[in-house]
């Protein structure tokens, strides 16, 4: 079982809520 | 609402592939070039702070936040091979054309604003731009693709969102679910192409 690695979690996590809120067209979505 | 197709995904996600086995594929989703998006969120950050201050921005940041929308449906193009992200894209895309044949502004109707506070809707009534958003009216073109849906109580937060958002948490719910199930957890790879 390979380790987990937090900061990489972290940072795709980062890039995957960076695309939604770039690109949605919502407003107020914070 | 943007954030709902990403926290339903992790929740279905971790339920599918247990707690561990969850971990070890968030830290293994593959998105190529997935280092852009933050950029492109603070590039359109950049615009909306100055748009305040320097005419040039409040006159051609339309043009700027179209760049953006191109430039992310680029990389969601490059990605498609991955579950999920085709929706993604064709969300992004109706947000896209709708904002590209109305100035490259999303037009945002009366009604779906009333939920959110006054002082918004006061803006738009007045014409202000609203970070990339104005009024929705009867020269808008393609209004059903707007931001035509409330979303209030019971919902947690008050937004007026799309269809193209809707369709948005779709993909992201998707593409999340599957890569957190995705059997290339076990195999030895790199750490992840977005990194």
């Amino acid at each position: 079982m390979k380790k987990v690695n937090v900061k990489v979690i972290l940072f795709n996590l980062a890039i995957i809520a960076s695309l939604g809120v770039a690109l949605t067209s919502g407003l107020k979505v914070f | 609402m943007v954030y709902d197709g990403i926290l339903i995904g992790l929740v279905v996600g971790f339920i599918r592939a247990g707690w561990k086995s969850g971990l070890i594929a968030l830290g293994n989703i593959r998105i190529k070039g997935g280092w852009v998006f933050p950029l492109l969120l603070i590039v359109q950050f950049g615009l909306f702070y100055l748009q305040d201050y320097v005419s040039f921005f409040a006159r051609f940041n339309s043009y700027f936040y179209m760049l953006v929308y191109v430039a992310g449906l680029s990389l969601l193009y490059v990605n498609r091979s991955y579950k999920g992200i085709n929706l993604l894209f064709i969300g992004v895309f109706l947000n896209f054309l709708v904002m590209l044949v109305n100035g490259g502004r999303m037009p945002v109707s009366l009604e779906a604003a009333s939920v959110l506070d006054p002082h918004f809707i006061e803006m738009l009534k007045n014409g202000d731009v609203l970070y990339k958003h104005i009024l929705l009216d009867r020269s808008t073109r393609l209004p059903f693709l707007g931001d035509i849906i409330p979303l209030g109580p019971p919902y947690p937060r008050r937004q007026a969102i799309s269809i193209g958002d809707v369709i948005m948490n779709i993909g992201i719910f998707f593409y999340i679910t599957s890569q957190m199930s995705s059997q290339k957890t076990h195999e030895k790879q790199p750490r992840t192409e977005a990194a």
